[in-house]
């Protein structure tokens, strides 16, 4: 069932355009504008329960990508669907069915506990009592919330309130949720309970989940599809699997710790990166020799005591990515 | 006051004010070879190097060397704001002109009493101009300063955080002055009248009740600004040492409308001392025998505040000693 | 209405939230409450002193300077927070936040900066309006107190929106808006009869900056006075700027968000 789509959006900004050389009166006066665009040219639809990363460098169009699905902004050109309507123009609506957080913004009243706004998204939202307290229990067992529930949100941690913001979100059972940078700045235990949990409620309530995220593993753990933007354009929109077989590198790097001293070994596929007496590194294209026949090749003819594959992980090719 | 001017205040005011005693060298604390910029103040040749100053007299000059230091300092920093010059002269002249209107409305009703319309403008303007003192928020400080744990200062240096307090709010309302009160003074003498002072000798007088009014009104706020020490809440402390002298002190009406019984409760109080009875003697209310009697007043309750200052102080040292502040 | 519903539900929230920390509570409320009321004596005094101003008894001065800061800080207590928050909204996320709520944006942002502390404000002004109308010995119709009530929520709109209107650039500006001054420091002068003043300002208080019309002009109704400047008809108009003011409000408030979305953070 389609739930999101964007056909041909393009969203820009109009900024100031400074210019040396102009008059500070005429600054004033008539200010001149540029366009800048943020979001170009972008299409892609998004089923219900499924749950896609949103990754690309900063300022790549991200947030405007997201501000666009909610309803804060519309587009310049395009159109953009969500359940059936354009957000903009069915804010109301379209509020009541999704959920957002956005980064570190907290979203609680400062000096009361959790359920104090908790209360304040159950009149908010509409939840019938029953619902309300069905989800809201659920919720607090999956976040693992049920110690610090009494304490003024003043005095939390930032991965208490973090869990907070989250089941917040999730308090009115919405059927998309706009995750912007959820864990950022959060220790590993926290990240790993705040995964288990969006994997544990997608697969429950079939909540369809838009992660951006700039750490990798949030994406291997959580995304099943990925999405890469950059420049405002659409470059990749497919699973992890495709995504890791598309833009790896060519070649594998295969690195041995030999018994002793060693030279270089010498094959045509073998190409030296690195020697330093017992450790040796080398390229070899996947194309040309197999990872297990590599190994096996050096096992065979040297004494080994230690050896590894090493292939490009996603943070790898985000980095080349993003430096181009 | 950015932080690195801070730091360099501090460094200069633990020199100045040190417990060691500094012989007077002009050089070292006019700083001209480590910060040009802070090179405000001219030379003093006639004390280089030609005697030794009595160590106290020494220490005071030096930390009115560096108190207009910190005023120009403070003056420059403002200074870069031209809007912001602007505005708050049109506002202080629209200020004025409201409070004109205000009075001539007043006076209209011909129930003056022992007043004019002159004086009572005269009143006010120079009342703006002694406001110097009054614009300090030392209380907020010393709650700010007990949060932050930066009250150490206190304990270590008493007279160094003293002075730290006094000068950061002084840089400030002298600021007020130049946008505020003399504008006001330029154009009200211009268009209103203001009554100038009777005589150079009365003009003298004045000046020296002022100067001891001053000395009033910062224990008073001192004093105050105290209770930051055993208060929770220090934000409002400002708002009740405003509040008793716009009812004592006549900073919102002058004294002379007051009620019989408002006036004699007033008149036990040190707070019209400050700002009202220097004004009086300005415009002559106060004359002859009276201002030597209205000198002495002054004279009685600046010892009689400066002891309770100093109790309160110790009392307050003791307290960051136990508590830790 | 469900928004109203929602509006009432976060304001009560924000109550008990200030209840959490009763001293700091009281204290604000009493340095208020000996601030607001010498600034009152004074005034009192002041006219006292002189038998009248402008025709106005002392009482009938308190009487309007009650219903002058009544009027603001019910006002106040919705849009003050909001007009400090502007020059940030549009940075810091708020504005998008309030995008995303089932309720109408503007309606969230009064809401949730809602200031709870004007509370001491009311009670004193209540106080003094007791005093005076006692003092002054009225005795009005149930019509008369309408009235009153009347042109206390209209003077609280106007209040409302004159701020909000006035420092509503500051959205566009991300720093404290030009046109502020029009409201923080003008209003000041209107807490007296504003016949006092020359007939340009005048004017000014009536049809351009029209605090006027918080106090001075409708009390005029129920003190049986006339001010012998103004026709009669202007002391029954505060209801009418009232409307105007909320029509300005919500037109620039809907300038300002369509500049927001096109031009994006």
């Amino acid at each position: 069932m389609l739930q999101i789509e964007l056909s041909n959006v393009i969203k820009d900004y109009k900024i100031r355009d400074r210019q040396d050389g102009r008059s500070g009166f005429s600054e004033f006066l008539r200010p001149l504008y540029k366009s800048q665009r943020a979001v170009d040219d972008i299409s892609f639809t998004i089923q219900k329960g499924e749950m896609v990363g949103y990754i690309g460098p900063n300022g790549a169009g991200k947030s405007t990508t997201i501000k666009l699905l909610t309803g804060i902004l519309t587009p310049t050109s395009g159109t953009v669907q969500v359940f059936d309507c354009d957000p903009c123009k069915n804010r109301i609506n379209n509020s009541l069915k999704m959920g957002v957080v956005f980064g570190q913004r907290s979203q609680m009243i400062w000096d009361l506990p959790v359920r104090d706004t908790f209360d304040m998204f159950r009149v908010m939202y509409r939840i019938k009592p029953q619902d309300f307290s069905r989800q809201r229990d659920m919720l607090i067992d999956m976040l693992d919330m049920s110690d610090f529930l009494k304490q003024a949100v003043r005095q939390l941690s930032l991965g208490q309130r973090m869990r907070a913001n989250l089941a917040l979100c999730f308090l009115h059972q919405p059927q998309v949720v706009y995750l912007d940078e959820p864990t950022i700045g959060l220790d590993v235990l926290v990240k790993d309970k705040i995964r288990d949990f969006l994997k544990k409620i997608n697969k429950e309530q079939n909540t369809t989940i838009l992660l951006t995220t700039h750490d990798t593993q949030d994406i291997e753990e959580v995304a099943q599809r990925l999405m890469l933007i950059d420049k405002g354009k659409l470059l990749f929109d497919g699973g992890q699997t495709d995504f890791h077989d598309k833009y790896k590198d060519t070649e594998y790097i295969l690195e041995v710790v030999f018994v002793q001293p060693t030279s270089p070994i010498v094959h045509t596929n073998f190409r030296l990166q690195s020697h330093k007496g017992h450790k040796h590194s080398y390229k070899i294209p996947y194309a040309q020799m197999s990872k297990g026949d590599a190994i096996s090749y050096v096992a065979s003819r040297y004494s080994v005591a230690d050896i590894r594959v090493r292939e490009s992980s996603l943070e790898d090719i985000l980095k080349k990515m993003y430096e181009r | 006051m950015s932080g690195i001017f801070l730091q360099e205040v501090d460094d200069m005011t633990e020199e100045a004010l040190g417990t060691e005693p500094v012989a007077f060298q002009v050089n070292k604390f006019c700083l001209a070879d480590q910060n040009a910029d802070l090179h405000i103040m001219p030379y003093m040749p006639l004390f280089e190097g030609v005697f030794k100053l009595p160590t106290q007299l020494n220490l005071m000059l030096n930390a009115l060397n560096l108190y207009c230091i910190i005023i120009s300092k403070g003056i420059q920093q403002f200074a870069t704001y031209r809007t912001n010059i602007f505005a708050r002269i049109v506002s202080a002249l629209f200020m004025l002109g409201a409070r004109y209107a205000l009075w001539i409305a007043l006076f209209a009703t011909g129930n003056a009493g022992g007043t004019t319309l002159t004086e009572t403008m005269t009143y006010f303007v120079i009342m703006d101009i002694l406001m110097v003192w009054t614009t300090s928020n030392l209380g907020e400080r010393i709650g700010s300063d007990i949060q932050s744990g930066d009250i150490s200062l206190a304990l270590i240096r008493p007279m160094t955080y003293h002075f730290q307090l006094l000068s950061g709010s002084h840089s400030g309302a002298v600021i007020h002055t130049l946008t505020g009160s003399l504008p006001i003074l330029i154009v009200a003498s211009v268009f209103i009248g203001i009554l100038p002072p009777v005589s150079t000798g009365a003009f003298a007088v004045f000046i020296l009740s002022a100067v001891l009014g001053g000395i009033i009104y910062i224990f008073i706020d001192l004093i105050i600004s105290y209770t930051a020490f055993w208060l929770m809440d220090y934000w409002y402390i400002g708002w009740y040492k405003r509040a008793l002298f716009t009812l004592f002190g006549g900073t919102a009406l002058p004294l002379w409308f007051y009620p019989e019984w408002l006036r004699n409760i007033s008149s036990v109080l040190p707070f019209q001392l400050a700002l009202f009875t220097p004004l009086e003697v300005y415009l002559g209310r106060i004359y002859g025998a009276d201002i030597l009697f209205t000198l002495g007043m002054q004279a009685i309750w600046i010892v009689l505040l400066f002891s309770i200052e100093r109790f309160i102080w110790s009392r307050a040292q003791n307290k960051i000693v136990v508590q830790g502040g | 209405m469900h928004s109203f519903r929602v509006f009432l539900t976060i304001v009560k929230h924000l109550f008990r939230a200030r209840f959490e920390y009763p001293g700091s509570f009281i204290s604000g409320i009493i340095a208020q409450w000996i601030s607001y009321g010498i600034s009152m004596v004074m005034l009192f005094l002041m006219i006292w002193n002189f038998g009248s101003l402008a025709g106005w008894m002392p009482f009938e001065i308190i009487f309007m300077y009650a219903v002058w800061l009544l009027s603001y800080a019910l006002g106040a207590s919705f849009t003050f927070n909001l007009c400090l928050s502007f020059p940030q909204i549009a940075i810091n996320g708020t504005l998008d936040e309030a995008y995303t709520r089932p309720i109408p944006p503007f309606l969230y942002l009064l809401a949730t900066t809602y200031n709870t502390g004007y509370i001491s404000h009311v009670i004193l002004t209540i106080i003094a309006l007791a005093v005076s109308i006692i003092q002054l010995g009225i005795s009005w119709t149930a019509l008369q107190w309408l009235w009153l009530l009347l042109i206390i929520v209209c003077g609280s709109v106007i209040n409302a929106c004159m701020m909000l209107i006035c420092d509503m650039p500051a959205i566009r500006t991300r720093s404290e808006s030009p046109t502020g001054i029009f409201f923080w420091q003008v209003r000041e002068f209107t807490q007296y009869p504003i016949t006092i003043y020359p007939r340009a300002i005048l004017f000014v208080f009536t049809a351009i900056l029209p605090f006027g019309f918080v106090s001075f002009y409708p009390i005029q109704v129920l003190l049986g006075k006339a001010d012998g400047i103004m026709p009669q008809l202007t002391m029954w108009l505060s209801p009418v700027v009232a409307v105007l003011l909320v029509g300005v409000t919500m037109l620039c408030w809907k300038y300002l968000s369509r500049e927001y979305e096109s031009a994006g953070t």
